[in-house]
C-alpha cells in the first residue's frame, strides 16, 4: 500500500462510527460481518465512510441517528452530502465487508453479513448512487483504508475466520 | 528447532543458491539459460525443449489452448508451438516445469500431495492473472501469467524441504503468513532470477493490500489470488484458510463489470488452467 503523506489526518472508525471529510484524510477500519460504505465526490474530492453492524431498528422518537444501523448511517451520509451543497447521485460508492464471522447455536452461519450487504446495496440504489466496487462476503476480516484525496480504497483480506490481521500497516 | 528458525534456515539455504533440482528440471534450467542468450535460435531452443517430454507436452498443450489459439487450429510439433508462444511465454512455461518438479524433491507422499494441491491453486491464479491483466488492470498479460506461476514458489520450496525438518508441516505454521512466506519466497525468486517487476508485484501480494480501483501488476495478482476457486493448502496450516468461502468481488472496469468479464473469459481461463495442470 502507498504510504500516507506526513500531514494527513488519520481517522480510525470503530463499529458504529462515521466520518465525512475532505482533503488529506485517510479513514480506516476493520470489518467482520459489519459493512462499510465509502462515498466519494470525484470533482470536489470530499467523501466519507460508515461502519454499520446491523441493517436497521425501530428508532425511538427524538433519538439521534445511530451509525450502528445501516439506514441511520446512510441518513448521516445524506446530511453531510446536503451540507456540502452536493447531491447523492454525484458520488461514487464502494461497499465492503459482510463476512461470515459467527456461527449460530446449531453450528449454522448467522446471516448477518449477507443481510448487511444487501441492505447497503438497496440504500445506494434508492438514491441512484453508482456502486463502483464491492468486496464482500467470504470468511474473514477485512482491513480497509480510504484516501479521501484520491477516492482510492486499499483492502487487506488475508485470513480466515479465526485469524488476526498481521500486516504492519496501520 | 522452532518454526521461525526453520523458516530462516530454509530461506538462507535458498539465498546461498543451494537449491538442488531433480534431473528433469536440469533440462528446464538449460532451456531457461538458452532463453537468456540473445543469440539463441528458434531451432536450438526447439531441439532443447524436445529433449524434455514434460516441457514439450506443456509447450504444445498451452499453444493449443483457447488462450493462445482462439482460431482452434491445432498444432502438434514443438517448433510451431514455440514460434506461436514467443520467448516470454516460453520462459513462464519453463519456470512452471521447474516449480512442478520441485514436487519430486519430497520423499513424502503427503508432501507431494500437498504440492499437487498447491500447483492446482497456482494454475488457477496464473490463468486468472493473465485475463485480469489484459481486461481489467491493463498490465502485460504475459508478465501477469509469469507472476502467477511463480507466486507460490516459496511455498513449493518449503514443502520440498519439509522432510528435513520433521513436524514442520504438521505444526501451526502461523509464522508462514507473517514473515516466513516473504522470507523464503524472496530468496527462491532471486535464485531463479525472476525479474524486478515480478518481484515487486509479489511483494505487493505478500503485503496484502488490494487497491480499488485495481491498476498494478500486484493488484492483478491479488485479485487472481482472491478469485481463485481453490486456495493454497498452506492457508489451512497457518490458520488463514477461507474455508471454501470465497469473497464476492466486483469492480466497474470502464463500462463493464469484473464479474461479466470473468464470465466472458471463463473458457479462456479454464483452458489455460487445464493445460498447466496436465
Amino acid at each position: 500500500m502507498k504510504a500516507a503523506a506526513q500531514d494527513i489526518d488519520e481517522i480510525f472508525l470503530n463499529p458504529g462510527e462515521f466520518h465525512f471529510g475532505h482533503g488529506n484524510t485517510r479513514i480506516s477500519t476493520l470489518l467482520g460481518s459489519c459493512v462499510s460504505i465509502t462515498l466519494w465526490h470525484p470533482r470536489r474530492r470530499i467523501g466519507g465512510m460508515c461502519h454499520y453492524m446491523l441493517t436497521e431498528r425501530k428508532r425511538p422518537a427524538n433519538a439521534p441517528l445511530d451509525g450502528r444501523f445501516g439506514s441511520e448511517a446512510f441518513e448521516l451520509f445524506l446530511q453531510h452530502v446536503e451540507a456540502a451543497g452536493t447531491r447523492p447521485g454525484e458520488y461514487q460508492a464502494k461497499l465492503f465487508g459482510g463476512g461470515n464471522m459467527l456461527s449460530g447455536p446449531s453450528g449454522g452461519r448467522l446471516e448477518i453479513g449477507p443481510r448487511n450487504v444487501a441492505h447497503g446495496r438497496q440504500l445506494l440504489a434508492s438514491r441512484h448512487i453508482a456502486l463502483l466496487a464491492e468486496h464482500v462476503g467470504g470468511s474473514g476480516r477485512r482491513k480497509l483504508h480510504f484516501d479521501v484525496w484520491s477516492g482510492d480504497v486499499w483492502l487487506a483480506f488475508p485470513d480466515g475466520s479465526d485469524a488476526q490481521i498481521k500486516t504492519a500497516h496501520g | 528447532m522452532d518454526v521461525q528458525t526453520v523458516l530462516e534456515t530454509i530461506a538462507a539455504d535458498a539465498a546461498r543458491g543451494e537449491m538442488v533440482f531433480p534431473t528433469h528440471a536440469q533440462i528446464a534450467l538449460r532451456v531457461q539459460r538458452a532463453l537468456d542468450d540473445p543469440d539463441c535460435s528458434l531451432e536450438q531452443l526447439s531441439t532443447l525443449i524436445a529433449a524434455e517430454p514434460i516441457l514439450s507436452a506443456k509447450v504444445v498443450g498451452i499453444a493449443n489452448s483457447v488462450a493462445y489459439n482462439p482460431s482452434g487450429r491445432a498444432m502438434s510439433d514443438v517448433r510451431s508451438a514455440v514460434s506461436r508462444l514467443g520467448f516470454n511465454t516460453l520462459r513462464s512455461l519453463v519456470t512452471a516445469v521447474i516449480i512442478r518438479q520441485m514436487q519430486e524433491m519430497s520423499p513424502s507422499p503427503e508432501h507431494r500431495a500437498l504440492a499437487g494441491r498447491l500447483w492446482e491453486h497456482t494454475a488457477h491464479v496464473a490463468a486468472l492473472a493473465r485475463v485480469i491483466a489484459r481486461r481489467v488492470t491493463k498490465q502485460d498479460p504475459e508478465a501477469a501469467f509469469f507472476a502467477g506461476i511463480v507466486h507460490e514458489v516459496g511455498a513449493f520450496y518449503l514443502i520440498a524441504r519439509a522432510a528435513d525438518f520433521p513436524g514442520l508441516l504438521t505444526s501451526n505454521l502461523e509464522q508462514w503468513c507473517g514473515t516466513g512466506e516473504a522470507q523464503v519466497g524472496r530468496s527462491v525468486l532471486q535464485a531463479l532470477g525472476v525479474p524486478a517487476n515480478i518481484l515487486t508485484a509479489i511483494e505487493k501480494l505478500w503485503d496484502g493490500y488490494l487497491a480499488m480501483p485495481a491498476t498494478s501488476l500486484g493488484d492483478t495478482l491479488l485479485l487472481a489470488d482472491q478469485l481463485a476457486p481453490c486456495e493454497s493448502p498452506l492457508a489451512e496450516l497457518d490458520g488463514m484458510s477461507r474455508r471454501g468461502m470465497t469473497a464476492d468481488i466486483d469492480l466497474l472496469v470502464g463500462q463493464e463489470m469484473l464479474s461479466a468479464i470473468l464470465a466472458d473469459s471463463a473458457e479462456e481461463v479454464d483452458s489455460l488452467t487445464a493445460a498447466l495442470k496436465n
